[in-house]
């Protein structure tokens, strides 16, 4: 062993870059998390691939952004929410606490790279969006698609983040994740259509599906854009705040 | 050293030692000032490498370092070309504690102060020159005599008696259930210390305060001198720990968990050195596999690994051997005395009376949270042979075993 003398303190640059790595290696070999992530919403764009089926759901744009809502809601809810609670359960952070790395570090980490993958994943389904319905973009609106990916992705690993602080067993974020995640969908889905009245119609436009799908739709047609929008990102860092105090304030490192 | 009248002169007329007083209390920014107000010192601010190097002063032709938390042993000599200059590093001074010692050596060509106990941290010259060492705040006053200490080797001595673990007055409650009372103990560097004690008797609990994975109640923990709370991240670099549930990302390998950890500790490891040090846990096979695909043996050693990827000053093992098959089992023990013949001092937990026995130089019982009793396993069981209790459950000649159910009681805990 070495002396004390010897003893190096890791740099924060060190610890960072050691977790991301390892965070990205961990998420890579995840097929689950892939899944959850690109499965959903490249299925929603090709089964709404005709101009006929995207016309119910609101037009090409609209399904794009749904699309791509839909990719956040279930990678942040069964995945990011899931792979945080299994790694606390299975005592995954406690073995991280006894080292050097900062606890913040841990936590920054995993949020930096769900917002990473989030963005890679919009990009992927915009790419595909717009070859399949064959929808036109200018420079600017791709650059908004990524802007409003980062705060949307925000809002959904906040929501995932809330869940965990809630929640502390891995088996109850799971089935938890999962109703959420249908709840919203079915929100999102029948909510906007005006099926269920009037007064879930607006629920739905301003639950946090609702804000993100609606930002998108707008983005990828700019002429569009109004005063709602603003609204909406208002609505976006309302729930992108609440949410974070609530993951952060009732987080525990530990499950027992 | 160029004015140690100045330094001297200062301190003879105690004008010194009261703002010294006040320095247990200051931080490192009033530390700076005070050498800058009281010595006329030239003092240079440093960035350094990552944060460690916090400053340069210059008093006449000395020339010191201050430095926090992490001690470099080279590439720290501030000497000009043509001056005569010394170096001391100073090792985390939240408190200003390191800087009253600098003043005390500054004036005295060194000072050592050994009296009481709870030295908590250390001066060190790596050229060879003068150090000093100063005990913890309450007893302030006394400390950092100005008699010379004379050589290198002596403050070696010395600096090897500073204990590796200090915990004081530890104090560890969830809620309204308090799992550790008042806990005081000091593990010597080199040492392998014991800790025994029934199911929920606290064993973990103050593992946990010591691994910094809780916040005690009150009381203090100091590793090597620095104290955990002030000193986190500096107190935890000098640690590794084997927990009792040992698990990592079961997505990564073997390589990529022994990477992020080696990064974490700060050791530079290439895929050789890291191939090299699975294959000497006998890992090597296993280097590519998921962690998930590891039998429980493997893991306990992968484990292992990880916590001596560092080679840290103290090594923390929870219940080491529980799941572990006799080779297992054996093949850790084999490792402890490694550690040990390398001067690692060790604190673990366990429930195997032989064991404690055969590996531990001393060990602690402990029962509901209280210390009852810490001596080595041969002196235990003479100071307790003749406890009524110990003989009432010894069978012929008394056992560290019958000590332990002796004290603690025979009633099954949870």
């Amino acid at each position: 062993m070495a002396s004390s003398a010897l003893v190096a303190r890791p740099s924060l640059h060190l610890i960072l870059t050691s977790l991301l790595r390892a965070d990205s290696l961990a998420l890579l070999k995840n097929p689950r998390r892939l899944l959850l992530s690109y499965l959903l919403p490249l299925l929603m764009l090709l089964v709404t691939g005709s101009s006929k089926s995207a016309s119910h759901l609101g037009g090409a744009v609209y399904v794009i952004g749904l699309s791509i809502a839909y990719g956040l809601v279930s990678a942040s809810l069964m995945g990011y929410a899931f792979t945080v609670a299994r790694d606390r359960e299975s005592g995954v952070f406690q073995r991280l606490r006894v080292t050097p790395a900062p606890a913040w570090t841990i936590m920054v980490s995993r949020i930096v790279l769900q917002l990473v993958s989030s963005l890679v994943m919009a990009i992927v389904v915009v790419f595909v969006g717009i070859q399949i319905h064959h929808v036109a973009l200018a420079a600017d609106e791709y650059l908004l698609v990524l802007a409003v990916s980062v705060l949307g992705g925000a809002v959904f690993v906040a929501i995932g983040q809330a869940l965990v602080g809630l929640v502390k067993s891995a088996d109850t974020v799971n089935a938890a994740g999962r109703i959420l995640f249908i709840v919203l969908i079915l929100l999102g889905l029948f909510g906007r259509s005006g099926l269920l009245g009037s007064l879930w119609e607006s629920i739905s436009s301003w639950s946090p599906v609702g804000v993100v799908m609606s930002l998108y739709a707008d983005v990828l047609n700019l002429a569009t854009w109004n005063g709602s929008d603003w609204l909406s990102i208002v609505a976006c860092v309302g729930y992108l705040f609440a949410c974070a105090y609530v993951g952060i304030r009732w987080f525990k490192w530990e499950a027992r | 050293m160029t004015e140690p009248g100045l330094v001297a002169g200062l301190i003879d007329s105690r004008a010194v030692t009261s703002i010294q007083t006040e320095l247990w209390v200051a931080h490192a920014g009033e530390a700076l000032k005070f050498y800058r107000e009281a010595f006329g010192a030239t003092v240079t601010r440093c960035d350094g490498e990552g944060d460690d190097i916090v400053a340069k002063l210059e008093v006449g032709d000395a020339c010191f370092w201050i430095v926090s938390g992490n001690l470099r042993a080279s590439g720290s000599s501030g000497a000009a070309p043509g001056r005569t200059s010394r170096t001391l590093l100073i090792v985390d001074d939240p408190d200003g504690v390191a800087t009253r010692a600098l003043a005390a050596g500054a004036a005295a060509q060194g000072s050592v102060d050994k009296t009481g106990g709870g030295l908590t941290l250390g001066i060190i010259d790596p050229f060879g020159h003068e150090w000093g060492i100063c005990k913890p705040r309450q007893t302030a006053n006394a400390v950092c005599s100005t008699e010379p200490t004379g050589t290198g080797e002596a403050s070696e001595e010395a600096a090897n008696q500073l204990p590796i673990l200090a915990i004081s007055n530890l104090t560890v409650a969830y809620g309204s259930t308090v799992a550790v009372r008042d806990l005081n103990l000091a593990i010597a560097r080199g040492e392998i210390f014991g800790l025994l004690g029934p199911n929920g008797a606290g064993k973990t609990s103050t593992l946990s305060a010591v691994e910094g994975l809780l916040t005690p109640r009150s009381g203090t923990v100091s590793v090597d001198g620095l104290s955990l709370k002030a000193n986190t991240i500096a107190a935890k670099a000098r640690m590794g720990v084997q927990l009792q549930a040992t698990s990592f990302q079961v997505e990564l390998s073997l390589k990529q968990i022994v990477r992020l950890y080696a990064g974490l500790y700060g050791v530079a490891m290439g895929d050789r050195e890291i191939l090299a040090g699975l294959r000497e846990a006998g890992l090597g096979a296993e280097a590519t596999k998921p962690f998930k695909q590891l039998s429980g043996g493997q893991q306990q050693r992968l484990s292992l690994f990880v916590a001596m990827i560092h080679e840290p000053a103290l090594l923390l093992l929870d219940e080491p051997t529980s799941g572990l098959d006799p080779q297992s089992r054996r093949q850790l023990w084999t490792n402890i005395e490694r550690i040990r013949e390398n001067g690692g001092s060790i604190l673990l937990t366990t429930h195997s009376m032989e064991e404690a026995q055969a590996v531990c130089d001393r060990v602690a019982i402990i029962d509901q949270g209280s210390l009852l009793t810490a001596a080595t396993p041969a002196r235990l069981i003479e100071m307790h042979k003749d406890d009524p209790r110990v003989r009432a459950v010894a069978h012929g000649e008394v056992t560290l075993e019958d000590v332990f159910i002796g004290l603690t009681g025979s009633a099954i805990r949870g």
